[in-house]
């Protein structure tokens, strides 16, 4: 919208922690969404309490994100966690959390920006049918050495930031998670063998390149590596997941004496992913296994007129930026978003394992008897190129953008291999059209109306195209988002923003259900999806230390499978409420953090039988019925002390309680072995953490 | 480590486990699953296995099969049956999360002639084809074997007012394997044995294990029972698996498993109780308690590859 046109000036040539107004050069940034979107500045948001000091973790509070579940990967305005783009500088992330949502992979030192666009987001982006969050790196060069150490509960990190010359810098740093070594000691070998405790490392290197041209360059490598393992005599469980990014950065910026100023980024990146998960006990087991290699290009041009260059750190976030605009301007982005991948998924056990989002289960039970082996190579390619316009004229925004989605993929196998004949490949292609277009209107110099309206697709998941544990014939997914709403600027740093959503899904991948169905037609790409709801963000930018938020979300998110059943979907939360509110004085700085959600859904067991081969109860699931969870309410707070150490360095000392009122929450249902009677576990009760953080 | 929890509970708690990972930070006083139940006291009736001789046939053919009962203190053996036996007639839906097919536990059945508890199955001739390997006609994808390679013709028992599932083996040819892997197979397979003990001794006092469902009688003045299934030979037995990933067939060994249940008293026995070797033994111990004067113990052997024994001893008091 006009009142967040300087949020996203990507070239601020500060320190994230300025305080001081800072001028510096705004290169023709690209053009913020004009849907529904939020920004927050990582140190910022890595004070929000319950973040643990993760600016990434923040996200969970932000609106539109329904309470984290699981590895608490974001569910964004009914979206499944895999259908929001993890973004890293615009290379694609797999994840965004360690193992067990724990912590982010990306470390606060080395982010600049948090933004999510939770539908409706540009054309500048795709492969996504839900929302997309952004994590920008730092791009400035470090002015001085400086050595930051953190330690807490969970784990200990070092970062370097130094210039190695008048016009280049480094940042290096690690992270190393122990909760691994001390947890199961203290909470004994029952809840060891209950709960994953993992085991993560991360590590980054930055480098940093002014260049005499006014070009600059940075080179990113960033690598995560997490692991859990638990079990006891009947099972056993094992988690590993890996990635790793290196990307570099090109910038190209020229700026005419006519007017106009033009922007260029090339962005390659290598990619390597792998995860692995395995269950097994005496009579079943289980793993699935996905290793990938991934080449990225990305080439973006962004060229406007009549957009003022100058512009301050801090007023990137200022919501008044609109009104410094000329009346009268534009800004052409266009580029080219290219990506090949090569894939290799093994699966290995019951077709149950990894369970799909929809599947009729209940919490402990175990895999199937089945056992399918299953290995699927894909390689894919995807180039799409895209331009958007966004045109400013008086009191309306037009951004009218279009993105031409083009895919191919390499299958090695199409159906299932026969006895002695060779397997049959194939190659599919698939294109969309891609259209984008944003409309604001300035009702007032406090009320700002916008709508936006986009299409999406999102290629099959590489598994998903197995001849055995899916289709290798699968249609990418669709979806239309539509936002409207509007934003009412309140005072200099207050605004009030109301929207409503709505998301129309299709060609999702749903288990088949036909008792035999066609060889290599296990899942079917005919599910469709409805998502609805409202949205209040009530947001307050610092002033005199004081700032917060508060989101209201409202809303209903629906699946239907082939056959034509509709069922709630399986993160549906139809209300979630956040209160952010953080005070900073002097050397101190204090959060607190409200949060309430509705339980999430859970199918009703209808009935059970006993299987006298695995001696077990085994209890048949109600498709349709459901029934939820209590409703999730947690308060934390956390205050950090900041200590001033020679040479202008820095101790910060924070603690942080998390369910402050020991609400004692329902985070799941266990059934007994009969399924006859239920009980519900219980979350995090009231917990304190401190941290040490130092800065030479 | 010698205590009571059964599979279900230690199962399922590990499968609970990546869902409330997040939580683990607040584990000291928060999360609690449910206390770990007495899987081994059988507090109502129940059917705790089905015997089959043989325990592995091929379609066309018949299986004797005798379900094992059991039942609460106060009961007896001759208060309880079997209500009716189904054969399933539709096979289970790919990925679907139950192990019997949902369809036949309404209409696709068909029912077996049988008495309070014993029936003869005849394998319907196009088991494997429904429920095995063999692709129903007009190509479509046939059934997914369990990790024994085993397909099976789900078998629904009604009983104390609920459905039990017995599953019996099939012995089907490979499907869609390459030829020399298919020949190799049927070669070298045997069909499944049941794991019978070569004999039980209670108290040190041994008894000749001389059928698939053995039934002694003990005095309650000699409790507790210091209790061991003895087998004189490996009942793991081998057998030749296909490999589906490298498409080659290799030879895998069975395990079996031993469960002991009583409707009196505890019963304490090693979890998971697997018979290996050098011992081929399962002990237990059970004690009935001072104040009954009829209890029963029931031991449930399973192998691997779906076939049962069980041994039940009635305790009285003189």
């Amino acid at each position: 919208m006009f009142m967040t046109l300087g949020l996203l000036c990507s070239n601020v040539r500060a320190q994230p922690s300025a305080v001081d107004p800072i001028e510096v050069i705004v290169a023709a940034p690209p053009p913020p969404p004009s849907g529904a979107h939020t920004t927050l500045l990582a140190h910022e948001a890595a004070q929000t309490a319950g973040s643990q000091g993760d600016a990434a973790k923040a996200v969970q509070s932000l609106p539109g994100v329904a309470r984290a579940s699981g590895e608490g990967e974001p569910v964004v305005w009914g979206s499944s966690p895999h259908e929001t783009g993890l973004f890293l500088d615009r290379v694609a992330l797999p994840m965004l959390f360690h193992g067990s949502g724990l912590r982010s992979i990306v470390p606060t030192s080395l982010l600049s920006t948090v933004r999510l666009t939770p539908g409706a987001y540009g054309v500048e982006f795709g492969r996504y049918t839900g929302g997309v969050l952004e994590l920008k790196t730092l791009d400035d060069v470090p002015v001085s050495a400086t050595l930051v150490a953190a330690a807490d509960a969970l784990d200990a990190s070092a970062s370097l930031a130094a210039p190695t010359s008048p016009s280049s810098g480094a940042r290096l740093g690690a992270r190393y998670g122990y909760v691994d070594r001390w947890l199961p000691e203290v909470l004994g070998e029952d809840v060891a063998q209950l709960y994953t405790v993992p085991s993560y490392w991360d590590a980054h290197a930055i480098i940093h390149l002014d260049l005499e041209s006014g070009d600059r360059a940075k080179i990113v490598l960033l690598t995560a590596h997490d692991r859990a393992q638990r079990g006891n005599a009947w099972a056993q469980y094992a988690e590993r997941n890996a990635t790793t990014r290196l990307y570099g950065t090109y910038e190209h910026v020229s700026v005419s004496s006519s007017g106009f100023t033009s922007r260029t980024v090339v962005t390659p990146s290598i990619g390597y992913d792998r995860t692995t998960d395995a269950t097994s006990n005496y009579d079943t087991e289980s793993s699935a296994r996905l290793s990938s290699t991934s080449l990225g290009l990305r080439v973006e041009t962004t060229l406007n007129w009549g957009r003022g260059p100058v512009q301050s750190a801090e007023r990137k976030l200022d919501a008044t930026a609109l009104q410094r605009l000329e009346p009268t301007s534009f800004q052409l982005n266009a580029g080219l978003d290219a990506r090949a991948e090569t894939t290799h998924a093994r699966h290995r056990g019951s077709l149950t394992v990894p369970p799909r989002e929809g599947d009729a289960q209940v919490f402990g039970l175990p895999p199937g008897r089945d056992y399918v082996a299953d290995d699927i190579g894909v390689e894919r390619a995807a180039v799409a190129p895209y331009a958007e316009l966004d045109l400013v004229w008086a009191s309306v925004r037009i951004t009218s953008g279009l993105r031409f989605e083009t895919m191919l993929t390499e299958l090695g196998r199409v159906l299932p291999s026969i006895t002695n004949l060779p397997d049959t490949g194939a190659s599919r292609y698939a294109s969309a059209w891609l259209p984008r277009l944003g409309v604001e209107f300035a009702a007032s110099r406090r009320v700002t109306w916008f709508g936006a309206l986009s299409r999406h697709v999102q290629p099959p998941e590489p598994r998903d195209l197995g001849t055995l544990v899916g289709n290798p014939t699968l249609h990418p997914s669709e979806a239309t988002h539509l936002t409207i709403g509007d934003t009412t600027k309140l005072s200099r740093t207050l605004s009030v923003q109301v929207l409503g959503f709505r998301k129309w899904l299709t060609h999702l991948a749903t288990r088949s259900q036909a008792p035999n169905p066609q060889p290599g037609r296990l899942l079917a790409d005919g599910g469709r999806g409805d998502v609805w709801g409202s949205q209040l963000f009530v947001q307050l930018r610092p002033t005199s230390g004081f700032s917060g938020w508060l989101g209201v979300t409202i809303s209903q998110s629906r699946r239907r499978a082939y056959d034509g059943t509709w069922r709630r979907f399986d993160y549906d939360q139809p209300l979630s409420g956040t209160l952010v509110v953080n005070q900073s004085f002097g050397a101190w700085s204090l959060g607190s953090r409200l949060r309430v959600a509705s339980g999430f859904p859970r199918p009703a067991v209808t009935t059970t039988y006993y299987d006298l081969q695995l001696g077990r109860y085994v209890p048949m699931i109600s498709a349709t019925a459901w029934w939820r969870l209590p409703a999730f309410v947690a308060f934390d707070v956390r205050a950090e002390r900041r200590f001033a150490l020679g040479a202008g360095g820095s101790a910060h000392v924070y603690v942080e309680v998390l369910n402050a009122t020991n609400h004692e929450n329902a985070e799941e249902v266990a059934y007994s072995s009969d399924y006859g009677a239920r009980t519900l576990l219980r979350g995090l009760p009231l917990l304190a953490f401190v941290g040490v953080r130092t800065e030479l | 480590m010698t205590h009571r929890r059964g599979p279900h509970t230690s199962h399922a708690r590990a499968l609970l486990a990546p869902r409330l990972a997040s939580l683990f930070v607040g584990l000291p006083s928060g999360c609690s699953a449910t206390a770990p139940e007495n899987l081994t006291r059988v507090m109502q009736g129940r059917v705790l296995a089905v015997v089959a001789e043989p325990p592995e046939v091929r379609p066309g053919e018949a299986a004797r099969l005798r379900a094992v009962l059991a039942w609460p203190i106060g009961s007896t053996a001759a208060t309880f049956g079997v209500d009716a036996w189904h054969l399933c007639s539709e096979p289970r839906i790919p990925g679907s999360h139950g192990t019997a097919p949902s369809s036949c536990l309404t209409t696709a059945t068909t029912p077996l002639a049988s008495d309070a508890l014993e029936t003869t199955a005849l394998l319907p001739t196009d088991a494997c084809r429904n429920f095995g390997p063999d692709p129903p006609p007009g190509g479509f994808r046939p059934q997914d074997p369990d990790v024994t390679g085993g397909y099976y013709q789900p078998i629904r028992l009604d009983a104390f007012g609920q459905y039990w599932f017995h599953f019996q083996r099939l012995h089907c040819p490979l499907g869609n394997a390459p030829t020399d892997a298919a020949a190799e197979f049927s070669s070298t397979y045997a069909a499944n044995q049941n794991p019978t003990p070569s004999q039980l001794t209670v108290n040190g006092v041994e008894f000749a294990f001389d059928d698939a469902l053995f039934v002694r009688e003990l005095s309650l003045a000699d409790a507790p029972f210091e209790l061991s299934l003895i087998w004189h030979a490996d009942p793991r037995e081998t057998y030749p698996r296909f490999n589906p990933a490298s498409r080659s067939v290799e030879v895998a060994r069975e395990t079996v498993s031993v469960t002991w249940l009583s409707n009196a008293g505890e019963v304490s026995f090693e979890e998971p109780n697997f018979v290996s070797e050098p011992n081929r033994q399962a002990v237990a111990t059970w004690a009935p308690g001072g104040d009954v004067t009829h209890a029963a113990l029931w031991s449930i052997v399973r192998d691997s590859r779906g076939a049962a024994v069980a041994l039940r001893l009635d305790a009285i008091r003189p």
